[in-house]
């Protein structure tokens, strides 16, 4: 298994959020561009719809803004601002608001093809990857929407994003003992789930 | 081994990989019971189906995304010192809030308290140096006509003269004043007569210090 992909910043995240409440109008920007994917990756798997997680990371970035000043360690900004999108995600349903229209954002489907390839997430040659269908994608999404909010949550950060167990905790304000019992929760319905592909 | 136990080994070791111990405990409950082997796959796979089975979709524009992100940003800030601004603009001005007779009063009584308060300041501090004056003068009178003194050196404007062996009718002290005033209690007066000095020149006998 691959190292444990953290969110604890380099010096330069809390440089960037001391920047950007001191006005500098670039800082902020540096922290979207850093942030954005994993922003929407885990508003993705946790809502199963792309648009939908478009919509949880902009609101995301807009609520870590205002709200920056309140940061105490900016530092910590990463985990920080997974724990604003995990909230929004898993509430999404909850608070239908008016729906921003964020076709723009997506690429047509030449230019998606290119994506594709320069940005492969995963290679061929990694164990079950030739099974990541459209069909098998579908399935797991349903699979996690069918898991309780901390069990999908904790799922989604740790075994997806591979966020270290601590972070995870921090995200979602429990215990890292809580983390474990809920990742080994949802392991253990995900694989009942997904018997048949299994 | 049961299944449950072998579960919780299986997710504890997925969850720390790197935990030697953890993976020889897997490893030998395998070792000892081969069906458990098919279960620890099927807990292997399902972990790298999650990681792997559902990438976000490569169709994302992530500059055009980035571009709205801050534009949100933006508009939001902004509209939040517009808010602010109309609050503000909001409050009722603070003219109509003041009963301002009622302030005119107020500020006139001060000024008046303020006056008065002043005034009686000036009064005390002329009390206070008419006080000490009146005080020093009255120990300088104190000092000058102290009663039953040996005679000292005269007061201003006063010449004393002593008389030194002086005729046994004459008295021994005199005063002359030389300008200024009197002193109040003068001692009784006494007076000899200087009479004019013979032909022969002073006697022996009347000589002395004058």
């Amino acid at each position: 298994m691959e190292a444990r992909r953290s969110t604890t910043a380099t010096p330069e995240d809390a440089e960037l959020v001391r920047a950007t409440l001191a006005g500098r109008p670039d800082a902020f920007g540096e922290l979207v561009e850093r942030y954005q994917r994993r922003a929407t990756s885990v508003a993705y798997r946790l809502l199963g719809n792309l648009h939908d997680a478009l919509e949880v990371c902009q609101e995301s970035f807009l609520r870590a803004h205002r709200k920056l000043n309140a940061l105490e360690d900016p530092s910590r900004f990463g985990p920080w601002l997974l724990r604003i999108v995990t909230n929004l995600s898993l509430n999404f349903r909850r608070s239908r608001g008016p729906r921003l229209s964020l076709e723009d954002c997506l690429l047509r489907e030449d230019e998606s093809r290119e994506e594709r390839v320069a940005d492969a997430p995963h290679s061929e040659d990694r164990p079950g990857a030739r099974l990541a269908g459209r069909e098998l994608e579908e399935r797991i999404h349903a699979g996690l929407a069918e898991l309780p909010p901390q069990q999908r949550a904790a799922l989604v950060l740790f075994s997806i994003e591979q966020l270290p167990q601590k972070d995870v905790a921090r995200i979602l304000d429990c215990s890292v003992e809580a983390v474990k019992w809920h990742v080994f929760q949802g392991r253990r319905k995900m694989k009942e789930f997904l018997a048949e592909h299994l | 081994m049961t299944r449950e136990a072998f579960e919780e080994l299986v997710g504890a070791w997925l969850a720390e990989p790197e935990r030697e111990d953890l993976r020889r405990r897997v490893e030998a409950a395998v070792r000892s019971e081969p069906e458990l082997a098919s279960e620890l796959a099927a807990w292997q796979r399902c972990e790298e189906l999650l990681r792997c089975g559902c990438p976000v979709p490569p169709e994302v524009d992530w500059a055009r995304a980035k571009a709205r992100i801050l534009a949100a940003v933006e508009q939001d800030a902004a509209a939040g010192d517009r808010a602010l601004d109309a609050a503000l603009r909001e409050l009722p001005p603070v003219d109509k809030r003041v009963h301002w007779p009622r302030v005119h009063a107020r500020v006139m009584a001060a000024l008046t308290r303020d006056a008065v308060a002043a005034s009686r300041r000036r009064r005390y501090t002329r009390v206070v140096a008419g006080a000490a004056t009146l005080l020093a003068a009255a120990a300088a009178l104190f000092l000058a006509v102290l009663p039953g003194e040996t005679p000292g050196p005269a007061a201003d404007g006063c010449v004393q003269v002593r008389l030194c062996a002086p005729p046994p009718d004459v008295g021994g002290v005199a005063y002359a004043h030389i300008g200024g005033a009197p002193p109040p209690a003068a001692p009784p007066e006494r007076f000899f007569v200087v009479d004019p000095m013979p032909k022969t020149g002073p006697s022996p006998e009347a000589a002395g210090d004058y």
